[in-house]
């Protein structure tokens, strides 16, 4: 899994980051401090760019709704954009769509976090 | 505790456990076959190397059945389970059909509520975390409080090594406070896809009673019949290995054995010697209570899955030290015959039966007490008593010459599919009486593709042509058939005209016997066709030659038929159907009989070459249309001098019929590469020619080209049938007595001007997708060399050019100026329309009629 925090084209304020590869048991310990790290850098808000994400595992999954919930408590704004199918179709299966806030595009997710 | 707190936590509990599960089903998605099948293997491996273990906490939490065959249940739920399992697809695509265009994918179902048996505990556990993992799906045990331990322990082997391999986190989960409220908590719970209940029968009924989809399997009640022709070592051998298999807890093994009278002592002796014991009916009367609780009716746990010994010693009955099983015999079946109940340990009712039949009705009475759908057994070498028993009991599996236990559970004594779950049908109030596998615990997608219909061209294998073919023919070719006996059928004017004949006497130069029919009129009746049929039955002849207009060849055809398959009926044969080939009467061949020659004496109906013919039942008022292609002529004799003399107007009014089949044609829905160059061909020589005839009926090239036309247009619509002309057609012309071929002249411009309109609604046929009509009526007016600079220009000059056609014919504009009274005709307007909505020809119009357009149609055609 590799990542890439990159500003928003849109809105220069919201961060995008780039996430690649598998989000599973082997990666995510490296990855949860990245993400901590890049929420940290987003005090506007942060957006996850899924589209090259292969696979979810089940700690993989689990590490998102723990960066989430701790976004929440530091008040910074997530969204998701871009999930593969079988991804959102996991989402929707785990009934995360909503919780995770996701969009189709850039655009959208940057205009709700900061409209 | 406070019972609201502890309800609180059940359902805090039970929200945790299918959680968990939800989130791994959800992860599991993503997984392919390959990733699934190493785990289902890694699973398999660590179940079957605990399978010592797992039996040793068995037997010691339960209490019941006997160690070494809860190993080889064990090994089953492993080693048989996997080996069945293992080359299955049950991820993505896992069938694929290019000849029916059908694609299946499997999509898993979610979270799987696993209940599970004390009888049979880890094996069940173990076998139904494979067929769950196998197809991709989470499942959450709730074993029986009696056999928690082991049985959770059984989950837990089989999590661990499907984690290691891959699996995604909570795949297995297992209920660690087993209570009834827990139970139905999970049952009802909304994550729970589908209760897989193995059990008692009040556990299945609250699988089924929760509202969730179940599969639950019941109890049985297995009858065994040694029939007379039975190897009876073998049978006894089985019996006793089967009902003494793990103490006899597998619900397929035998309850009561049946016997042929015959066999008897044999079958006695046998048993005895082989370590059975037969009660004394005093004994009987002991055990009967202790096996069967008298208050609940069923079972007694405390004996369940104990040994002969233990039971007998628990009745206070002395056996011998060797005896395995016991045998009580029984009259009768029912609540006063306890033992008559499933007894889940080595006891089995005894019956003897004079006969098969009597024996059957044992075996019926049993599974209907009992058990109906589950199992059945019989010992037999005569496939006859195997068929008759198979045939009468209600039984999810008819075993034959095997143990009922091990041969119920598939695959060791079969080929069924191995499993611990065994469905009963609707007898035992289950969804299915297979045994469940993974093909079960699969939502399966079918990825339909669009498939046309076959279509093809069919048309008399001859078509003789070209002005005194008919001489040529019966001078000549007419001896190749080998026919020794022939009858005419014709119209009075035939014989007046003295074609019969000339017929007649070619055949008999040719040493063909014959005679005549000639009691044809027009519109033939179901009283004319009934009096051919006679003489045909009476004269028995191999030729029927049909000579004249469209009547006496449609009366010809329909004759044929009823000699040839007099088993048929009119009713049957006039059935509307929507697809020729897929009609619910099917017409075999003919030709069994009699062969078939048309000579059509008019340019019109084409029914020399088609399928088609139209019977009258004048009492009735009813018309049969009569469509197969069976009733296609064998040959057809097309020479223009039988036409020479046919008067105009009869001319104007056949050529137009002839039209208003190339047009139809040309647009219907099945309309092909086959008939399209018919149809325009004969479009084309009728707008050359007709108008020629009909001025200068002794023209001898527009007649011969005309006659041409009228059999090329049969050919056409024979193979893509008509549209609502015909039927706005058929309907007028009974109505107001209006020549058929005049009666189609009068709507064809606007049935063209609806038909290339866009559609109210459109036709139902995968072969047409999407409107062409009026491109199509566009291709008409070009190959009539008019203006077709744009579709809609091509139209209105056809219809142009059929007005002109018509005003050349003397064929007035519309039904008002041909006298048709409007009251009259408003009066029988909606029924015409209804009539015609409902005609056979309809199915292939391009345009799906709606009775209001065709009120329209008709309204229009009256002007």
């Amino acid at each position: 899994m590799t990542v890439a925090l990159s500003a928003s084209t849109v809105n220069p304020r919201i961060n995008i980051l780039a996430l690649s590869g598998r989000l599973s048991v082997e990666t995510e310990g490296q990855i949860q401090p990245q993400l901590m790290e890049a929420i940290k850098q987003s005090p506007h808000g942060l957006v996850f760019d899924l589209e090259a994400v292969a696979f979810v595992s089940s700690a993989g999954l689990r590490m998102l709704i723990v960066v989430y919930k701790s976004a929440a408590t530091s008040g910074t704004k997530l969204a998701m954009i871009r999930p593969p199918p079988e991804i959102y179709k996991l989402f929707k299966l785990a009934a995360l769509d909503l919780t995770f806030n996701v969009f189709e595009n850039e655009a959208e997710a940057v205009k709700a976090i900061c409209p | 505790m406070d019972p609201k707190k502890s309800d609180t936590n059940v359902k805090a509990a039970a929200d945790v456990l299918m959680a968990q599960a939800n989130e791994a089903a959800a992860i599991f998605t993503q997984y392919d076959q390959e990733q699934v099948d190493k785990i289902v293997a890694a699973a398999a491996k660590a179940g079957a190397a605990q399978r010592l273990e797992l039996a040793h906490l068995a037997v010691e939490e339960t209490g019941m059945g006997i160690f070494e065959d809860k190993v080889i249940k064990n090994l089953f739920a492993t080693e048989y389970i996997y080996n069945d399992i293992r080359d299955i697809k049950t991820v993505g695509l896992i069938h694929d059909c290019p000849a029916t265009g059908l694609m299946e994918y499997a999509e898993p179902l979610g979270v799987v509520l696993g209940i599970t048996p004390i009888t049979n505990p880890t094996s069940t556990v173990m076998f139904k975390s494979l067929i769950a993992l196998k197809t991709r799906n989470a499942i959450v045990f709730c074993a029986s409080r009696n056999a928690l331990k082991c049985s959770n322990e059984a989950a837990r082997i089989i999590y661990e090594a499907a984690v290691a391999a891959g699996a995604p986190d909570y795949v297995i989960r297992w209920v660690e406070e087993p209570s009834r409220e827990m139970t139905q908590a999970l049952m009802t719970h909304p994550n729970v896809a589908l209760i897989l209940a193995t059990g008692g029968t009040g556990l299945v009924q609250a699988a089924y009673g929760s509202g969730k989809p179940a599969i639950g399997v019941g109890p049985g009640n297995v009858p065994v019949y040694i029939d007379k022709s039975a190897d009876i070592p073998m049978a006894v051998n089985d019996i006793l290995l089967s009902k003494t298999f793990d103490n006899g807890m597998i619900c397929a093994s035998e309850q009561a054995i049946v016997v042929h009278r015959d066999i008897r002592q044999a079958v006695e002796d046998r048993l005895v010697s082989q370590g059975a014991y037969f009660l004394k009916p005093s004994e009987v009367a002991v055990i009967q209570d202790i096996v069967i609780d008298p208050a609940k009716q069923s079972m007694s746990s405390k004996v369940v899955g104990k040994s002969a010994q233990y039971i007998a010693e628990l009745a206070g009955i002395k056996v011998p030290p060797q005896t395995r099983l016991l045998l009580a015999r029984l009259a009768d079946v029912g609540e006063t015959v306890p033992l008559s109940r499933e007894k889940l340990c080595p006891l089995l009712g005894y019956y003897v039966a004079a006969n098969l039949d009597e024996a059957i009705n044992i075996c019926t009475n049993l599974t209907h007490f009992g058990g109906l759908g589950h199992s059945v057994s019989i010992f037999s070498r005569d496939q006859q008593a195997i068929d008759k028993f198979s045939r009468t009991l209600n039984a999810g599996r008819i075993l034959v010459n095997s143990p009922s236990a091990l041969g119920g559970i598939g695959d060791i004594y079969n080929r069924l599919h191995p499993s611990l779950t065994l469905g009963c049908g609707t007898g035992g109030c289950n969804i299915t009486t297979d045994n469940v596998t993974v093909t079960h615990l699969l939502n399966i997608k079918r990825v339909s593709k669009r498939m046309v219909n076959m279509k093809w061209f069919r048309v008399p294998s001859k078509i003789y042509f070209e002005p005194g073919c008919l001489d040529v023919f019966f001078t000549h070719e007419i001896k190749d058939l080998g026919a020794k006996r022939a009858l005419i059928v014709c119209s009075g004017s035939a014989v007046r005209e003295g074609t019969t004949d000339r017929v007649a006497a070619y055949l008999k130069a040719a040493g063909i016997q014959s005679s005549v029919f000639s009691d044809v009129k027009s519109d033939p009746t179901v009283e004319t066709i009934t009096a051919g049929v006679a003489v045909l039955n009476k004269e028995k002849p191999d030729l029927i030659i049909a000579l004249g207009g469209g009547s006496p060849i449609d009366a010809a055809k329909a004759m044929w038929l009823m000699y040839e398959h007099p088993e048929f009926s009119f009713d049957d044969l006039r059935l509307r159907f929507m697809d020729i080939r897929k009609r619910i009467v099917k017409l075999p061949p003919l030709g069994q009989k009699a062969r078939f020659i048309a000579i059509p004496t008019t340019s019109g109906t084409g029914s020399e070459v088609t399928a088609f013919t139209v019977v009258t039942d004048s009492k009735a008022g009813k018309k049969y249309p009569i469509a197969d292609y069976a009733i296609t002529p064998d040959i057809a004799i097309i020479d223009p001098n039988l036409v020479l003399t046919v008067p105009p107007t009869v001319t104007a009014d056949t050529g137009l019929d002839v039209l208003s089949h190339a047009m139809e044609s040309y647009v219907s829905t099945v309309a092909s590469d086959y008939t399209d160059p018919l149809a325009l061909r004969a479009i084309q020589l009728v707008f050359e020619y007709l108008p020629q005839a009909f001025l200068n009926g002794g023209n001898a090239l527009a007649r011969e080209k005309m006659h041409n036309a009228s059999t090329i247009a049969g050919m056409a619509f024979t193979n893509a049938f008509l549209g609502i002309n015909h039927c706005l057609a058929h309907i007028l012309g009974a109505t107001f007595h209006i020549p058929h071929g005049r009666a189609n002249a009068f709507v064809m411009i606007p049935v063209i001007r609806y038909n290339a309109a866009l559609p109210h609604k459109f036709p139902p046929s995968p072969n047409y997708p999407s409107p062409k009509a009026k491109d199509r009526y566009a291709e008409i007016a070009a190959v009539l060399k008019l203006d077709t600079s744009t579709p809609e220009k091509g139209v209105e000059n056809l219809v142009r050019a059929m007005a002109e056609l018509k005003k050349t014919l003397g064929v007035p504009a519309s039904l008002r100026a041909a006298g048709v009274p409007e009251a009259d005709f408003k009066a029988k307007l909606r029924f015409m329309a209804e009539v015609a909505f409902d005609d056979q020809c309809a199915g292939a119009n391009p345009s799906y009629p709606l009775v209001d357009d065709l009120i329209k149609v008709l309204e229009e055609a009256y002007g």
